[in-house]
């Protein structure tokens, strides 16, 4: 049994070394899934961020009266905080309001002069809530439209930012959505790809496999040997890939960084490296060992 | 029509039950057609019903013209193709009923010379020759010791390390030879096992086949070269367009 094992692994090397041409070929066609599904790995992350950071622009505003103190509105914002489907509330007072205002539009020279000749702090204090999910703040709204906010409450913008936020939220779960069917449709792709070019390599030994089962050679002698050659190509295929995959996350992450500030992809590659080299390494031989096994099956029949 | 010693036993003790001898290899009323489908799916009979048994031990010459049928007949016995009508009988059994590990062992023994050697592309001739008694089961130190033995009697020693690309036509018949006979099968089987030799080779592989069939190996020899048919003095069937028209204990070439 060893013997025969060992005999198998052999062989297995044998073939392929002897091949190198069409094991070349063989590698590099399997590192397409490889290195689409360490892809989705990767870009996990930067969806991540970009989907938090549309979303983190949804988000309603209510706006107290004048003469509503400072103690009920933060009240009001305890209240809100203790529904389940909000995320966060922000009190904004009125003279943060106004320096806030000040702020970003301190290069307009009439929007600041327009303030200057108005009387005292024009802006009212409000709260910044985000919600959960886009049904969420249907909800959050109906709340505040309740009979003892009423005489507090000045106005919530919701109305005028619920085709705002239906959109975001539309936009990000298509991100998501169509993520995950190109990835889908890329992986049955490139799977299918592969298996062609492995059922192709071994049709070109359609007449070796023949010349095996004439001096009695077993069918799983045969199988074993292209079974050890698909484990070789798609563990070197797998290596070859997660060279490429922390190359990449090295290479990118000060760019992106740059671009997307609070996201590290080194770092959040580094915090992964285990899973991703054992999902390379899992896609490359489950992919290399059932290709040579249902493309051998057929060659077997003599 | 009972032999004439087994009558004459009748007359004397009453009546006996006869039992035939049975064959090692019998191919029983075998018909193989072909569809040529680049003829437009045109019938053509390889084998007419064949019928005739080799003998544990005997050396059997099967004669014919190119397209008699001596090539169809090893690979039904070989189960590389399946007949379209009758059955072939190995020890009694019938291969075509056989499980997948029977055909394995039937293939193990039969050592088999193709007429188009069919040398394994990727090996050198050790490596061939070694990968039968790999597939048998045979412990690494036999292959080391029966191999270089081998390679001396078909004097391809120099050739050891070359692929069947670097071989010419006889060195590559030679180490088919070799091939078919390191794991000492029951029965060899050679399709023109001499095509391709010179006459100093071919002589010597004709007496390695005497030699290993009197060590008690059936050898059924396929060839058209009526010089070495005639000079083996064995059984000769004669096959003509699928059909056997002789079969002759010390027969000769007579086409």
């Amino acid at each position: 049994m060893l013997t025969s094992l060992k005999r198998t692994i052999g062989l297995g090397w044998q073939n392929m070394v002897r091949d190198g041409g069409i094991a070349v070929a063989n590698i590099f066609i399997m590192m397409i899934p490889i290195l689409l599904v360490s892809s989705i790995f990767l870009l996990k992350d930067i969806s991540r961020y970009m989907i938090d950071a549309l979303q983190a622009k949804a988000d309603i505003s209510v706006y107290f009266n004048e003469n509503t103190t400072e103690d009920d509105i933060l009240k009001v914002k305890q209240d809100i905080t203790s529904i389940p489907q909000v995320n966060e509330v922000k009190y904004i007072s009125k003279d943060q309001a106004l320096l806030d205002f000040t702020e970003r539009h301190k290069d307009s020279a009439t929007l600041m002069e327009s303030l200057s000749q108005v009387n005292g702090n024009p802006f009212l204090a409000s709260l910044n809530i985000k919600a959960m999910g886009m049904s969420d703040y249907d909800q959050v709204a109906s709340f505040l439209g309740q009979e003892q906010y009423k005489a507090m409450v000045n106005k919530v913008n919701y109305s005028e930012k619920k085709s705002v936020i239906e959109k975001i939220f539309f936009l990000t779960a298509g991100v998501s959505k169509t993520g995950l069917i190109l990835a889908a449709i890329l992986g049955f792709v490139s799977v299918l790809v592969t298996f062609n070019t492995i059922r192709m390599a071994i049709l070109n030994r359609r007449e070796e496999i023949a010349i095996q089962r004439l001096v009695g050679a077993s069918h799983w002698f045969i199988r074993g040997q292209f079974f050890v050659e698909g484990l070789i190509f798609g563990l070197l295929a797998a290596i070859f890939c997660f060279l490429i995959s922390s190359g990449i996350s090295w290479y990118a992450n000060s760019s992106l960084e740059a671009l997307m500030p609070g996201l590290n992809l080194w770092n959040n590659y580094m915090a992964g490296i285990g899973t991703m080299f054992l999902l390379q390494f899992a896609t490359g031989t489950i992919l290399g060992t059932i290709s040579s096994m249902i493309a051998t099956t057929r060659y077997l029949k003599v | 029509m009972l032999p004439k010693s087994f009558q004459a036993c009748q007359r004397k003790f009453g009546p006996v039950r006869y039992i035939k001898k049975a064959s090692m290899i019998r191919f029983n009323n075998i018909t193989k057609v072909y569809q040529v489908k680049a003829a437009g799916h045109k019938r053509v009979v390889a084998l007419d019903g064949i019928s005739f048994g080799v003998e544990k031990g005997e050396f059997v010459s099967v004669v014919g013209r190119s397209g008699a049928g001596k090539t169809t007949l090893f690979k039904l016995l070989l189960m590389e193709e399946k007949p379209t009508g009758g059955s072939v009988l190995y020890k009694n059994e019938n291969i075509y009923k056989f499980k997948p590990k029977n055909i394995n062992n039937l293939r193990r023994n039969v050592g088999a010379v193709f007429q188009d050697y069919k040398l394994l592309p990727n090996m050198t001739v050790t490596e061939n020759i070694a990968y039968v008694m790999k597939v048998i089961g045979s412990s690494d130190a036999e292959i080391r010791r029966d191999i270089p033995k081998i390679l001396e009697i078909v004097e391809l020693e120099d050739r050891a390390q070359n692929f069947p690309a670097e071989l010419s036509g006889g060195e590559a018949q030679r180490a088919a030879i070799a091939r078919a006979l390191i794991h000492r099968p029951e029965v060899v089987l050679a399709d023109e096992p001499t095509g391709n030799l010179d006459p100093y080779h071919t002589l010597d592989i004709l007496k390695l086949f005497l030699k290993i069939n009197e060590m008690g190996t059936t050898v059924i020899l396929a060839s058209h070269n009526r010089e070495i048919i005639n000079k083996l003095k064995k059984r000769v069937v004669t096959l003509d367009q699928g059909k056997i028209v002789r079969d002759e204990a010390k027969g000769r070439f007579s086409l």
